[in-house]
């Protein structure tokens, strides 16, 4: 009956290409497997058994399932295209020349230093860490714990496989091409209906793939075939092989990532972002593990794994298998293997004889049955050597085996649901978690619904499809209602195949502190019964004491007997218990997938300003502030200090051309733009007088700064707002929104048109002298163009508008022109003369010179508490009589309390201030102390010859004149705190 | 995209014919003021909507007045909300919507009239609504 194989290779069967062989490395050595093998069922067919070390105790670590189950199987895989840092070995397909790596054991996987940890894991148990590692702070010892745990390590470096995003929706998503999701797909043809069908494997079939079984007079196999060859002829659907529907979200919004491979390995993931009215959870379900002493060694493997490794790769993952189990389905294993050849040294089984329905077909094989047994301990190190069997009249015999298959029960995957907030029940009867409730649309078919047998697959999977046909009103049938709840809800199973489970949770030999109940993250049943003891006895409380289901694998094999444990241990139902929350996604996802182009410069547009090349051409040091602008230009200086220096004199003492294009421009027209406007300015718009400029502040309802900056009247009907740069676009959406929502009955239009503009801004005492070589059209002295007023005109033939506003200190102009002249205006003004040279300047100069001024910088000198009183408006607020938006919040208490933080300026008597330095409560004089405020601006003052700052500071008003203390970057600056005005405090510079 | 998500939303209950057009399978809004159907994406949030402004700011308490400020509904059920057809005309416009099932009851423009007045439990509805106001 049996046949002979080579090595761990079966002789015949499985969905693999013998007649090539294919190249692969791992840990450097080199091994050969089959296409259609993983890299999992590669290495055991090469007899690798020791493949990782466990994370928190350095324990060896095996294959404990085929694929995505498997907690332990972690490996850092390099192909043709690209690096996983952390990929289970069941997930990747082999390729020739992959290159597979542990992540795990130091200095190497046979002899892991890390494994004297063991000695000790008495002590380490849960929040071992946290509570050993507190003196005197976590914060030294935690670099070096996080470097000893995780998994994998990212490689430096840009990523070589390409990725595509897909948005699409359908109407019904099958999830899983195992039986039930095939079968429910193939009995919705001809129901018009656009049917995408993903799974995660690069064939459909699922267990039909490796399972035996006859359809219709077709081998499992044959029948999948065949109906994958039907559905992939009809237009209507949609086959999304090696596609891992990852995340489920509202309004059933799924995201799946898609492999493409060819011979290199993957050279494409695919991120589908897919909407589906109907949803079929075809997801199947996997074994759950028993639980002994000493269950994680490398040779103990889910059951249903090796009947998969056994049926789909021809692969048997161990010499002397063992079989342990709860219910009847690892019979089959144990049938399978021994057809298979493979020695099986034995069925241990926690029932009475008399429950168990496969026996006779076992013992026909001779396969000897252990029936009322338990494993008491198992032996060997790096790889499964024996296990000892307590019989049910209290004597232990040892069997000497290299492999044992384990079945406890079954998990659905119900990860999905749960990722729409929805909570499984336990349902006792199946020993299992399922989904009573689901969201709107779904529909649990098969092993996801915990069926156990092909035949209520079938029957559910019919029904199903009926129902969504006859919900969408497909089949050219009526709409009607469900069928009855009885039918659709509860399915009987009668004489299942896999049998009944009788549940077992804390075995009942073996120490606690052996038993493994998360192999992925090394939690024992001990942590549990720690957790307990210290009333950690919520299942949300255990999980973050303990981590048990944390980590990648979202606690698949680990959680529910995690619950039963507990449950055991508290006295309670499981279903008292409950669940954690498994959180999307349901398996790892690449940032760079989600990423996709989105990356570099393609991450957002970037913006440029008109006169973009012109500043590049005179070595503009460009910044993204939200635009591309120039920080320095190093026609100035070699380095950014010097050429600031160059660019804060040339204003001071001749004429700086900075290009403020950027600058927000909004145009409010109509009758009533003046009364809209004073509803948001702190100053009253009403009063202001055609062609004068006035400067505002803008607050939210809550009385905090939002914006500033001038308000020019261009006509009676007509203005222009200019907010910051970086609230351009948000004040525009701002003043619209109070428009339509508030006050509608408004005759007022709100316009932005801040890029039709450049503005170019001239600074410092020629100013006037350059402003006038562009021959303008109208009269520009000071007393027939003062301060802050504005005129439209020509210059050199363009219309243009001027504004005399400064944010320097000195006298200056901003120029604006149709963007398309704005090149040629800045080349105009950059233009050398024999009387002087008008110098390029950046940002940091500018704000630099505004700060030597005290001018406030939003954003920099306030912050999400910052009122108008604060910084020095209060006497402009008092004024107002009537209403706008945030003034009544200026009368709450918060706003008037005596220990704000207001806005002063700092000189630095000794050292230099630096912004984000904290200051000093009053009588401290060494941190940590308490902070009475901090610095928001800072910068070496050439024309103070100090270090200067602006600072937030408690009752500031009150204090100036006072020294305090300045506590930044590890140095303690004793600072003089004054107003705020640190340059011409009279203004003459300004009217010049 | 007409689904019939909210007939299959409880298992339980037999169908029934859908109430409006905007169930659907993902929030998908159709602008009362171009008419145009766009996602969420395409669409700004505003937050509860009806959230009347106190006519004279000045003459109101500081309670009443940080009630106007700060205090929400945040039903689970049906939310009368504001949101903004920013990718398309700019208009801003009301919904109701059931916080639970997502459903889009109505879509309402400023200038015209609630059809449900289930809503009317607001902190002060003494102070009538903008679009009440405006109307006037």
């Amino acid at each position: 009956m049996s046949t002979p194989r080579t090595g761990y290779r079966l002789s015949k069967g499985g969905l693999i290409d013998r007649t090539r062989s294919l190249q692969f490395t791992f840990n450097g050595k080199t091994y050969h497997g089959h296409p259609g093998d993983t890299l999992a069922s590669a290495l055991i067919a090469n007899g690798v058994s020791l493949i990782a070390r466990s994370v928190k105790y350095h324990r060896p670590r095996g294959f404990y399932g085929a694929g995505l189950e498997d907690p332990s199987a972690m490996l850092a895989v390099r192909d043709a295209h690209g690096y996983d840092p952390a990929i289970r070995a069941g997930q990747i397909r082999l390729v020739e020349g992959l290159e597979a790596r542990s992540v795990s054991g130091s200095p190497w996987l046979t002899f892991d230093v890390g494994a004297t940890a063991q000695l000790v894991s008495g002590i380490l148990s849960a929040g071992f860490y946290y509570k050993t590692f507190m003196w005197p702070s976590w914060k030294l010892f935690e670099p070096a714990i996080r470097r000893a745990t995780g998994f994998g390590r990212p490689e430096k470096g840009a990523d070589h496989r390409s990725v595509e995003h897909r948005h699409v929706s359908c109407d019904v998503l099958v999830i899983g091409a195992g039986p039930a999701g095939l079968m429910t797909a193939q009995a919705l043809k001809g129901a018009s209906l656009h049917v995408v069908i993903a799974d995660d494997q690069p064939n459909f079939g699922g267990s039909l793939l490796w399972e035996k079984a006859e359809i219709n007079g077709l081998s499992a196999l044959a029948f999948s075939r065949r109906i994958f060859d039907e559905l992939e002829s009809d237009a209507g659907f949609t086959l999304l092989p090696s596609t891992l529907v990852t995340a489920a979200y509202e309004n059933n919004v799924f995201t799946l990532v898609q492999t493409l491979h060819d011979a290199g390995g993957i050279f494409c993931e695919r991120h589908w972002k897919l909407k589906a009215d109907y949803v079929v959870l075809a997801t199947g379900m996997i074994d759950r593990p028993l639980l002994f002493e000493g269950n994680d060694r490398p040779g103990i493997m889910l059951s249903s794994s090796v009947r998969r490794l056994m049926g789909e790769f021809a692969v048997a993952p161990a010499g002397r298998l063992a079989i342990y189990t709860n219910n009847d389905s690892a019979y089959l294993t144990a049938i399978n293997a021994r057809r298979a050849g493979v020695e099986v040294v034995g069925i241990i089984d926690t029932r009475p004889a008399n429950a168990a329905i496969h026996a006779d077909d076992a013992r026909r094989l001779d396969i000897a049955c252990l029936f009322d047994s338990q494993i008491e301990r198992t032996m060997g190190y790096r790889r499964l050597t024996g296990v000892a069997v307590r019989g049910r009249i209290g004597i232990t015999q040892r069997i000497d085996c290299d492999g044992l298959a384990s079945s406890g029960g079954w998990t659905p995957l119900i990860h999905l649901v749960a990722h729409r907030g929805l909570k499984p029940s336990y349902d006792v009867e199946r020993s299992a978690f399922v989904c009573r409730d689901l969201a709107a649309g779904w529909f649990a078919v098969g092993g996801a619904n915990a069926a156990l047998d092909l035949e209520t697959v079938l029957r559910e999977a019919g029904r199903t499809a009926e129902a969504i046909a006859a919900l969408h009103g497909g089949f050219g049938v009526r709409r009607r209602a469900f069928p009855p709840q009885t039918t659709r809800m509860s399915v009987r199973i009668k004489a299942a195949s896999f049998g009944t489970v009788t549940p077992q949770w804390r075995p009942q030999h073996g120490s606690s502190n052996r038993i493994w109940v998360d192999l992925q993250n090394d939690v024992k049943v001990s942590d549990i019964e720690l957790a307990v003891r210290e009333n950690y006895k919520s299942v949300e409380h255990l999980k973050r004491y303990t981590t048990l289901g944390m980590g990648t694998d979202q606690g698949r094999t680990s959680n529910v007997n995690g619950l039963g444990i507990l449950a055991t241990l508290t006295g309670r139902e499981i279903s008292a218990v409950g669940t954690t929350t498994f959180r999307p996604p349901y398996s790892a996802v690449r940032m760079a997938t989600i990423a996709n182009e989105r990356r570099g410069d393609l991450f957002r547009p970037r913006r440029y300003l008109p006169a973009d090349a012109i500043h590049r051409e005179r070595g503009a040091m460009m910044e993204d502030f939200g635009w591309e602008r120039p920080d320095w230009y190093r026609s100035n200086g070699t380095n950014r200090e010097a050429a600031v220096a160059v660019e804060m004199r040339a204003v001071r003492e001749q004429v700086g051309v900075f290009d403020a294009s950027s600058l927000g421009k909004i145009e409010i027209t109509g009758p009533d733009a003046a009364r809209f406007l004073a509803k948001f300015y702190v100053s009253n718009m009403t009063t202001l007088k055609p062609c004068r400029i006035r400067y505002s502040v803008m607050l939210r309802e809550d009385g905090v700064i939002f914006d500033d900056g001038v308000v020019t009247r261009i006509a009676a009907n007509h203005f222009l707002a200019s907010p910051t740069s970086g609230n351009a676009d948000a004040a525009a959406a701002w003043f619209e929104r109070w428009r339509q929502t508030e006050w509608p009955a408004l005759q007022v239009a709100v316009t932005p048109v801040t890029a039709n503009w450049t503005a170019i801004a001239i600074a410092g005492p020629k100013s006037r002298e350059l402003l006038r070589r562009l021959g303008p059209d109208f009269d520009i002295e000071s007393a027939a163009f003062p301060h802050m007023e504005f005129r439209e005109g020509t210059l050199g033939g363009v219309q243009a508008r001027v504004s005399r506003i400064s944010f320097t200190g000195e006298l200056q102009y901003e120029i604006a022109v149709q963007s398309r002249y704005g090149a040629a205006l800045i080349q105009a003004l950059l233009d050398a003369d024999r009387d002087f040279t008008p110098r390029a300047v950046g940002m940091e100069a500018w704000l630099r010179l505004r700060l030597e001024k005290g001018y406030l910088h939003v954003g920099s000198d306030t912050n999400g508490r910052t009122t108008p009183l604060d910084v020095g408006m209060g006497s402009i607020v008092a004024k107002r009589k009537d209403d706008f938006i945030g003034k009544r919040s200026l009368r709450l208490a918060f706003a008037t309390s005596i220990e704000r933080e207001q806005l002063v300026g700092l000189t630095a008597l000794d050292g230099a201030v630096q912004v984000g330095g904290r200051v000093m409560a009053v009588g401290h004089s060494r941190p940590p102390c308490p902070t009475e405020g901090y610095v928001t601006s800072a910068c070496y003052s050439p024309s103070a010859r100090s270090s200067i700052g602006l600072a937030l500071l408690e009752r500031g008003y009150q204090r100036h004149g006072e020294t305090v203390l300045v506590y930044s970057a590890g140095a303690i600056v004793r600072c003089r705190v004054r107003h705020p005005t640190f340059y011409d405090p009279t203004n003459e510079r300004l009217h010049a | 995209l007409i689904g019939f998500a909210a007939i299959v939303s409880s298992m339980k209950a037999p169908p029934q014919a859908s109430l409006t057009e905007a169930v659907s399978t993902m929030t998908i809004i159709r602008c009362p003021y171009c008419h145009e159907q766009r996602t969420e994406e395409e669409l700004t949030y505003g937050g509860e909507a009806d959230i009347a402004r106190p006519l004279e700011p000045e003459s109101v308490s500081d309670q009443q007045w940080t009630q106007y400020l700060f205090m929400r509904s945040n039903p689970k059920g049906l939310l009368a909300e504001q949101w903004c057809c920013a990718f398309g005309c700019g208009q801003w416009f009301k919904v109701r919507r059931d916080s639970v099932t997502h459903e889009i009851r109505e879509v309402l423009r400023f200038d015209e009239p609630d059809i449900d007045t289930a809503l009317d439990g607001r902190p002060d509805n003494t102070i009538p609504a903008a679009h009440e106001r405006n109307r006037r």
